[in-house]
């Protein structure tokens, strides 16, 4: 099971270490960024602390998204070379198909920690080597602890997404689809137009999704870096 | 000991046109086993439903005494498969493609790989999808031999070669059997290059198994015949007449199958003359036996 | 009145009549002018909503709670009238008898031109996407009109936030830990009666030198004060008495925490008066700090206590929400691994 273990870590590398790279790049420097943009628009007036925590919360919004590509970008490349040859390759070898996909998830969540060990350094390069305005403080680890689970779960999600048949996938991204339009454009349409009150596919799906247990809920709360 | 393939029955249907009905074969162990059929007769889709790639409709398979899909990844490990197109994942080098096999392989024997790899002069560091076509023919042998197996499932694995490449990879092919004893399941319609090796031929035409038996029951059961004075209405001949013509002269030309040589006596008692017993080659015989077959078809 | 009385009131007084002193005299009488311009004003607007809820009596009306909503028979209003149905039942047993102060205010969702030149006191109007704004319109009609309702001192002590019942102390919190102000720092380490200071409870006025040290006060104006004379001397030269005439010609205060938090402490006392306690704040009283507490039902002190120690409550707590995600997430990551493995085409063997 080690070499398996082993190989296929190896072939995800492979697939996917240019993306990584980039990545990577971005996780450390958009908190740089983003920090010393704070801090240059706060000033070190009495309002600083004010000012940097509104010009943290404009930007805080780049990071979940960030999360959200990193997860679904490694997904597709765990999965891309597999599609591009029929997937023949992955059935002729001698191991269960559920231990294949599993070894696969596997690889793909090891990897991705590259982009989460970037952006941990990222932030705490950005908050050791400055001084806070008082009442702030930094919290790197708790700021790459989230980021960390919203790109496993975005991961997971797409990967599950990305093991089925192109149907499944389309069958599923068009029931999403219909629905999300559904929710959005036909629903207050036919509310306003035959008076009725219906349920919005859209709002139910989205609290359901983003509010506990939902998966998606560690993408609300605060991305702050910086907080009192 | 079982037989290294058994098939019952299996049958699959993808869309409308294209269906296996009731195909069974049987491969016994250590014959070289010669899969023969026209393009598009089934025998790729017959494979990958062998190797549980795709699910069948019904039927019964088992390869090496392993129930397919029950027991599928303990048949794989024991089974080297040469698909009809490099499947190895095009990005990687020659060495990582090695590496990548021999983690899955646990009786990859990497000395005898890397021996091959110098035999067939494969370059470690060329990326897979750089290789030629020749190059990617022979990796993909080494692949399979390299891991030891006791069955190999070969699908067109000389299709585009050029002949030295097409020799290289079947003289290791004959190599391993002959110092393993291994099964070798090889599909292909270059019906000549299989005549030489091959003990057992099952032939498959529009999804069906038209015959399956040893070469040279095939081969010396079937004959062409010349006659004169040929009888209008052959009543209960002792053979099979797969095609009957007239050439010029008021000479007929039969292809016969299931011919011995005192059934001359037929065509006495019938008053008509035999000029000629010839011998067919596969390749001939290949094609009599599709031509009878899709005329008893329609 | 109240300028006269107070120009009597510095004419009278034996001031020299130095250059400096006539400026000073002057930019008081202005700020006083604007203090009645802005009660005028005031004064109108109230006529102005009364004539409307005059003229809406006859119109089409249905009451909901004390609300009267116009014209109830089209479908967006029908939706409207039970969207703030939903949300004043939160907020009538705070209200108690004091929803009379608001019986008759009208609510409507059209358009105010449709109805000619009636001012409609309240306009309810979700946006486009339903249900979620429904709810939320409906609060801002009644926060509303329970603000426009109060104590004229508490409502101005509210800074131009809305009663509410959820406030954010999340965001209250956030202001206390890093306002630039002596009294706030001291709250914020548990003083209550530096908190007193810091909201403005006993003295809604201007209380900068309470708030503020000099040195704080400065770069409050340096910071916020457009360039004129008095905040030239107070930011570069450092006049203190310039930086309190600078900050007394502003319209309104610098305080060191907002109306949002102020808000919150009015939602804490409420919460804790119980059924009545919103007309509790009518009771007569010397200052916002004793109405809060006379609506509390209970000492100042002890409300002040309590807001505080909500906030510490909603301190926003980065640790503690990611370890309540990892659990979930690792709950989700099994079942989405589950899902990988049950593809059609690894369901093969």
């Amino acid at each position: 099971m080690r070499s398996e273990m082993t190989q296929m870590l190896r072939l995800q590398w492979q697939s996917s270490r240019w993306l990584l790279l980039v990545l990577a790049v971005i996780c450390i420097g958009l908190p740089q960024a983003s920090v010393r943009l704070a801090l240059w628009v706060g000033g070190d007036d009495v309002l600083a602390s004010g000012r940097l925590l509104a010009q943290l919360g404009s930007t805080s919004g780049l990071y979940p998204f960030l999360a959200a590509i990193t997860g679904a970008l490694v997904a597709l490349t765990a999965w891309n070379w597999d599609h591009r040859t029929g997937h023949v390759y992955a059935l002729s070898l001698p191991v269960s198909r559920t231990q294949y996909a599993l070894l696969k998830l596997w690889a793909g969540a090891v990897v991705m920690l590259v982009p989460v060990l970037a952006i941990w350094a990222g932030a705490w390069i950005a908050t050791a080597m400055t001084t806070l305005p008082s009442g702030l403080r930094a919290y790197p680890f708790a700021f790459g602890a989230r980021f960390l689970l919203a790109a496993l779960l975005v991961y997971a999600t797409v990967f599950a997404l990305a093991s089925g048949t192109i149907r499944t996938t389309l069958i599923v991204t068009g029931v999403f689809c219909v629905l999300f339009i559904g929710g959005s454009i036909a629903v207050p349409w036919i509310e306003s137009q035959f008076g009725v009150d219906l349920i919005s596919p859209t709002q139910v799906l989205g609290e359901a999704f983003t509010s506990w247990p939902g998966p998606f809920r560690v993408f609300g709360g605060s991305w702050l870096l910086i907080d009192v | 000991m079982s037989e290294a393939i058994e098939v019952r029955g299996l049958s699959y249907r993808a869309g409308r046109s294209f269906e296996l009905r009731d195909v069974s074969l049987t491969v016994p162990r250590g014959s070289i086993y010669g899969f023969l059929g026209p393009n598009g007769a089934g025998k790729t889709t017959t494979i990958r439903v062998l190797l549980g790639m795709t699910r069948r409709d019904g039927g019964d398979v088992r390869l090496l005494g392993h129930s397919i899909p029950g027991e599928l990844p303990g048949a794989l490990a024991r089974i080297g498969y040469v698909p009809e197109r490099p499947h190895v994942y095009p990005s990687l080098t020659v060495a990582d493609a090695l590496r990548c096999h021999a983690a899955f392989h646990h009786r990859w024997d990497g000395v005898w790989a890397e021996q091959l790899r110098r035999q067939f002069e494969l370059p470690l560091d060329r990326r897979v999808g750089r290789l030629s076509k020749g190059e990617s023919g022979k990796l993909l042998m080494l692949l399979a031999l390299a891991q030891r197996p006791e069955l190999l499932i070969l699908d067109e694995p000389t299709d585009g070669l050029d002949p030295m490449v097409r020799r290289d990879v079947l003289t290791a092919l004959l190599d391993y059997v002959s110092e393993t004893g291994a099964t070798v399941f090889i599909s292909s319609h270059l019906v000549h290059e299989l005549e030489r090796m091959c003990s057992w031929v099952g032939v498959l035409d529009h999804g069906r198994m038209v015959a399956e038996l040893p070469i040279d029951v095939l081969k010396s059961g079937i004959k062409k015949i010349r006659l004169t004075d040929t009888p209008v209405n052959g009543h209960h001949p002792p053979f099979e007449v797969l095609s009957r013509g007239r050439d010029a002269f008021e000479t007929e030309t039969w292809v016969v199958r299931g011919w011995s040589d005192p059934m001359v006596q037929y065509f006495d008692t019938a008053g008509a003359t035999v000029r000629e017993v010839v011998d067919l080659d596969l390749e001939e015989v290949f094609v009599e036996l599709l031509r009878s077959g899709r005329e008893v078809t329609s | 009145m109240a300028v006269v009385g107070a120009v009597c009131a510095l004419l009278c007084a034996a001031a020299p009549a130095s250059g400096q002193a006539r400026a000073e005299l002057a930019a008081r009488i202005d700020s006083l002018d604007r203090v009645a311009l802005s009660q005028r004003a005031r004064l109108a607007q109230l006529d102005s909503m009364a004539e409307a809820r005059r003229r809406a009596i006859v119109m089409d009306t249905t009451r909901i709670g004390p609300f009267l909503l116009v014209d109830p028979d089209t479908a967006d209003n029908a939706r409207a009238a039970e969207a703030i149905a939903a949300v004043w039942s939160q907020y009538s047993a705070v209200a108690g008898e004091g929803a009379a102060r608001i019986a008759g205010a009208t609510v409507t969702s059209s358009p105010p031109q449709s109805f000619g030149t009636l001012a409609q006191a309240y306009s309810f109007n979700p946006g486009i996407w339903g249900g979620l704004d429904r709810e939320r319109a409906a609060h801002v009609v009644v926060r509303s009109a329970l603000t426009d309702a109060l104590p004229s001192d508490v409502r101005d002590w509210l800074l131009g936030a809305r009663v509410t019942l959820r406030p954010d102390n999340t965001q209250a919190y956030r202001e206390l830990a890093t306002a630039h102000s002596h009294s706030a720092r001291a709250c914020y380490d548990g003083d209550t009666a530096a908190c007193i200071v810091t909201l403005g409870l006993v003295d809604p006025g201007a209380d900068w030198e309470r708030w503020y040290t000099p040195d704080e006060l400065r770069a409050q104006v340096a910071q916020r004060v457009r360039p004129m004379d008095a905040a030239y001397a107070c930011a570069n030269d450092g006049d203190h008495e310039a930086c309190l005439q600078a900050l007394r010609a502003l319209h309104g205060a610098l305080p060191p925490v907002g109306g949002g938090a102020r808000a919150g402490l009015l939602a804490h006392a409420l919460g804790e008066g119980g059924p009545g306690s919103f007309e509790r704040l009518f009771a007569p009283a010397p200052d916002v700090g004793s109405r809060i507490a006379h609506a509390a039902g209970t000492s100042l002190d002890v409300v002040i206590d309590g807001w505080r120690a909500r906030l510490d409550e909603a301190r926003p707590d980065m640790r503690a929400g990611v370890i309540d995600a990892g659990v979930w997430t690792v709950v989700w990551l099994a079942a989405l691994a589950l899902l990988a493995t049950r593809s059609t085409r690894w369901r093969i063997g």
